[in-house]
C-alpha cells in the first residue's frame, strides 16, 4: 500500500538528486508545480514500484501527489 | 613440427618452474609429462573436437596440450553453456574458444595452436619471473594468458578473478594480466595499500575498453610498472597495444597496418578492422570518436538504451562516474520503465567517508537529464562476469 509519506519521500528523494532538497513536499503538490518532468515520474514510480515490490497501475493518470499515494498494483499481468 | 602448445610445455620440462592454479602447483615437467601421459590414450581424435570444460585449471591445461598433440581440436566450453553446438569434426591442433557474446551472441571461434603461439611476442626485459593472470581460462584471453606464461615466465599463475593481487603476486611478478574490470576490483579492495602492494613490472589489460581514471589509478599506486593495454578479441585475436598512458589509441594508426598485421578504419562512429585493405572491413561493434590525436572508445554499439526516446550510451555514463574523484568503480544498466522506457541506474563502488550527493552533483554537471543515473546503490564492490568482465 502507497502512502503519501511514502510518495513525499520518493519525491524528496528524486528531488535531493536534482540537487534540490529544500522543496516543500505535501499531498496536494502537484507534480508540475514540483517541476517534475516525465523522467523524474519515471524514477518516482521505479522507486514506489521496489517499495511495493510490485508493478503499480498509474494509468488513472499521474497529477498530484496524493495520484501517487493511491496507486494500486497492476492487475493486467 | 609446428609449435603449439604441448610442444611449448615440453621445451619447459627441463627449466624450473611451472603454474600455480586453484591451490594446486606442477613444474612444467609434471604439466608435460601429464600431457604425453593423456596423449598416449587419445586414439582415432586427430581431426575431432573434443570438449574440455572439467577439472581443475592444470588439469585442463593438461588436457589441451594432450589434445593438441593428439592433433585435436579442444574446445573450451564454459560449465553449463550449451546454447553453441560443437561439431563432431574439427581443426587439427586447435583450440575452440567461445566468445563473450560482447560482439553478438556467443559462438566458437577456432585457432591453430601454431597461429597462437606465432602471435606471442615477448620483449627480453619481460622474460622469466612471476607472470600472473586473472583471465578465465575459457575465455581468449585466457588462452593468450596461459601461452604467453608457458613460453615466458618461470611461473606462472592462472589466479581466480576474485583471488587477492598480493597472494597471487607472492611479493612480486613480471607481469598481471587482467580486464580492466578486475584490475578496478583490485584497487577498490584495498590492494593499493603501500604496505602490502606486490611490485608490478608490467601491467596487462584487455578484454574491455581502460579509461582515463583507471589507467592515472593504476599508474599512481604501481608508480614504476608499464601499462599496456591490449585491443584484442576471441573473432579477430590481438589487433594492438597501447602503452602510452592514454585511454585510446592514436588517430594516427587509423588507415595503416598495424605490426599485427592488421588495418584499422573507422566507419560511422564504429571500429573497424581488416586483415587486407582490399577485403571488407569487419565491424567490431566497438563505437568510438575522434578526439584531437586520439581515438577514444564510446562503448559498445549494443550497449545504448532509450530513455524517453533518446538514446544513452551505458559506457559512457560509466566513464563519466568514475571520472567523479570519490568514486572507485561504477557499473551502469537501464532500469524498464513503463513510461519513458528505462532509465538509467548505476551501482557504484565509493571512497571510504564520501556520500552519493557529490557523485549526483558531478553527474548534473557532466550528463543531460535522460543520461543522469537516476538509481545510485552503492556496493562495496562489483561483480566480475564469468569472462572477467563488468559492466555490459
Amino acid at each position: 500500500m502507497i502512502t503519501v509519506e511514502h510518495a513525499v519521500a520518493a519525491i524528496r528523494e528524486v528531488l535531493a538528486g536534482k540537487g534540490r532538497s529544500d522543496v516543500d513536499v505535501h499531498a496536494d503538490s502537484t507534480l508540475a508545480e514540483l517541476d517534475l518532468d516525465s523522467l523524474d515520474v519515471a524514477e518516482v514510480l521505479i522507486i514506489l514500484e521496489q517499495q511495493a515490490g510490485t508493478e503499480l497501475d498509474e494509468s488513472g493518470g499521474l497529477r498530484t501527489v496524493a495520484d501517487l499515494a493511491g496507486l494500486r498494483p497492476r492487475t493486467d499481468g | 613440427m609446428t609449435l603449439g602448445l604441448f610442444t611449448a610445455l615440453t621445451r619447459r620440462a627441463a627449466s624450473a618452474g611451472g603454474i600455480e592454479a586453484g591451490g594446486e602447483r606442477a613444474t612444467w615437467a609434471e604439466l608435460a609429462e601429464r600431457a604425453a601421459e593423456q596423449n598416449r590414450r587419445h586414439d582415432g581424435v586427430a581431426g575431432r573436437c573434443v570438449t574440455v570444460h572439467d577439472g581443475t585449471p592444470i588439469e585442463r591445461v593438461a588436457a589441451l596440450a594432450a589434445l593438441d598433440a593428439a592433433g585435436a581440436q579442444a574446445v573450451l566450453a564454459r560449465a553449463g553453456d550449451d546454447t553453441v553446438a560443437v561439431t563432431a569434426a574439427g581443426e587439427a591442433s586447435a583450440v575452440g574458444i567461445l566468445s563473450s557474446g560482447t560482439t553478438g551472441a556467443p559462438h566458437l571461434q577456432t585457432w591453430s595452436w601454431g597461429t597462437l603461439v606465432a602471435a606471442v611476442r615477448v620483449p627480453a626485459a619481460s622474460r622469466g619471473g612471476r607472470w600472473v593472470s586473472f583471465y578465465p581460462l575459457d575465455t581468449f584471453a585466457g588462452v593468450q594468458a596461459l601461452l604467453f606464461g608457458v613460453l615466458s615466465a618461470d611461473e606462472l599463475v592462472l589466479a581466480d578473478a576474485r583471488a587477492s593481487l598480493a597472494t597471487a603476486c607472492d611479493g612480486e611478478a613480471r607481469v598481471v594480466m587482467a580486464t580492466p574490470s578486475i584490475w578496478r576490483r583490485i584497487l577498490v579492495l584495498g590492494d593499493g595499500d603501500p604496505d602490502t602492494l606486490p611490485r608490478v613490472q608490467v601491467i596487462s589489460m584487455g578484454g574491455e575498453a581502460a579509461d582515463q581514471p583507471l589507467l592515472d589509478r593504476l599508474a599512481q599506486t604501481f608508480p614504476h610498472a608499464r601499462i599496456v593495454h591490449v585491443y584484442a578479441s576471441s573473432e579477430l585475436g590481438s589487433v594492438f597495444s597501447v602503452s602510452d598512458g592514454r585511454a585510446g589509441f592514436p588517430q594516427a594508426w587509423l588507415e595503416t597496418r598495424r605490426p599485427s598485421g592488421i588495418w584499422l578504419t573507422v566507419t560511422d562512429g564504429v571500429l573497424h578492422v581488416s586483415r587486407d585493405p582490399s577485403e571488407p572491413p569487419i565491424a567490431t561493434g566497438d563505437e568510438v570518436r575522434l578526439d584531437g590525436d586520439r581515438v577514444l572508445f564510446r562503448g559498445r554499439r549494443r550497449g545504448v538504451i532509450n530513455v524517453g526516446g533518446r538514446k544513452v550510451r551505458l559506457e559512457h555514463v560509466a566513464a563519466v562516474l568514475r571520472e567523479a574523484p570519490v568514486v572507485l568503480d561504477a557499473r551502469v544498466y537501464g532500469i524498464p520503465s513503463r513510461l519513458v522506457g528505462s532509465i538509467v541506474g548505476a551501482d557504484i563502488v565509493l571512497a571510504a567517508g564520501t556520500a552519493t550527493d557529490a557523485v549526483h552533483a558531478h553527474c548534473r554537471a557532466r550528463l543531460a537529464a535522460h543520461e543522469r543515473p537516476r538509481r545510485i546503490t552503492v556496493v562495496p564492490v562489483l561483480p566480475i562476469g564469468p569472462t572477467g568482465k563488468g559492466n555490459l
